[in-house]
């Protein structure tokens, strides 16, 4: 039998709370009182009726009645335990009729109060649950900022790699800032190629190109071995000029890249 | 919940809290340092009859987080041309890329009495930090590692944001 959130069982006395979940074996003068109001639902049963001797059982007397009231009103909760009402002077009414209407004018309030039902318990798993996953987003992304195990180093705008007369390769390879607008760095590292090319042997084996942003500064890195040593050798040429000329017969034949 | 589920709990908390601190002080305090010497032949192309020619010597030098690059300019005589000393923090050691990101926020200069002797690429590199520490308040770079052979010393290191290539010798 339903009683609000509650499920009687009146074979066994059982009253079973549906939203805590919570048991109780009802006593002999709960069980008595219970089951009388449930065979006079929407009537008022007068207490005498209510402490009724039965074959196995003395009378209940007008405080034990009025003590299982209070029980049972009490088990039932806020929600529900307006479906016993006292009629002054008369007894008890169970209400079952208007019930499932009055309850759905209580549904906020019953939210409210099914939060406020869920134990001190559950309510730390929920909140070491929450800890938990916010500590485990924190690290997972912070591990993953931090162990990238992909190389990220720039990579050349562009690479050629030179074969000299006598079978000495050198790789040239120039770095830019974007893929677009290189007119000029392109134009140089194919001037610096044919210069290079010339060359029968060179100590370099490695040619590292670059044009400042604004195109101001030409960077030439030339890495090699010279008698088992390695050398390293930088030119920076800077022309402020609208058109630019950074790399000219007589500048090449100054820096002599071949030696 | 029984006893030990909480202690697992509790202890995995711990646990991730202890790794992402550890993390979090390498994150904030590289370990990392440099220490680098750079030197380039300059050259001004837009006045090559009067051998406008100078040499440059950069020196990186980077420990905990004090950050410091000196350029030092000089005439093919050997004489001074002219210095840039820049000083500012680490901020950043990026291992995959092995890139240092640096901001300076301090700027020295001195320069030869004789003007016209100034370096163009040291005009150059004045008026970019200049505008960078006047507008900014710091002037940011990065020295990234091109090609490395810690045996030898060397590497060749690309600077941003002025895209520069330059072949360094690593200093001990």
């Amino acid at each position: 039998m339903q009683l609000g959130d509650c499920l009687f069982d009146v074979q066994k006395g059982l009253l079973t709370h549906q939203v805590t979940q919570e048991q109780w074996q009802l006593p002999r003068a709960e069980w008595q009182v219970l089951r009388i109001l449930l065979e006079h639902h929407d009537q008022v049963v007068p207490k005498q009726v209510l402490g009724a001797a039965d074959a196995e059982h003395p009378p209940l007397s007008d405080s034990s009645v009025t003590r299982a009231i209070f029980m049972l009103r009490s088990f039932l909760g806020p929600v529900d335990e307006h479906l016993i009402e006292t009629v002054k002077g008369k007894g008890y009414r169970l209400k079952l009729a208007s019930s499932s209407a009055k309850k759905r004018g209580l549904s906020a309030r019953y939210n409210w109060i099914k939060w406020q039902r869920i134990d001190v318990s559950t309510w730390m798993k929920m909140l070491i649950a929450l800890v938990v996953t916010l500590i485990m987003v924190l690290v997972l992304g912070q591990w993953l900022s931090t162990v990238n195990l992909e190389t990220q180093t720039t990579a050349p705008f562009a690479q050629q790699t030179l074969t000299l007369e006598s079978g000495q390769q050198v790789t040239l390879s120039s770095f830019a800032t974007s893929k677009t607008n290189n007119t000029l760095l392109i134009a140089l590292a194919e001037r610096l190629a044919d210069d290079i090319k010339h060359c029968e042997s060179t100590p370099w084996r490695k040619v590292f190109l670059s044009l400042s942003h604004d195109k101001q500064v030409f960077n030439i890195t030339l890495r090699g071995e010279k008698l088992g040593q390695s050398v390293v050798r930088n030119l920076k040429l800077t022309d402020f000029r609208q058109s630019k000329a950074f790399l000219t017969d007589a500048w090449l034949a100054e820096v002599s890249l071949c030696e | 919940m029984n006893r030990k589920l909480l202690w697992a709990i509790n202890l995995t908390i711990l646990l991730l809290l202890a790794v992402s601190v550890t993390i979090s002080y390498r994150y904030l305090y590289p370990a990392k340092s440099i220490m680098l010497s750079c030197s380039s032949e300059l050259y001004d192309s837009s006045d090559p009859l009067n051998g406008a020619r100078h040499y440059l010597l950069v020196d990186i030098m980077a420990k905990a987080q004090q950050a410091q690059i000196n350029y030092r300019y000089f005439n093919l005589d050997g004489t001074s041309a002219g210095t840039i000393r820049m000083q500012g923090q680490l901020n950043d050691y990026d291992e995959a890329a092995n890139r240092f990101d640096f901001s300076v926020y301090t700027k020295e200069e001195s320069l030869d009495e004789r003007l016209d002797s100034r370096p163009q690429h040291m005009q150059y590199l004045s008026y970019v930090s200049s505008f960078n520490l006047d507008s900014k308040g710091m002037h940011n770079l990065s020295i990234e590692s091109l090609d490395l052979d810690s045996h030898r010393d060397y590497a060749v290191v690309l600077f941003q944001p002025s895209n520069t290539v330059c072949g360094c010798r690593l200093v001990h």
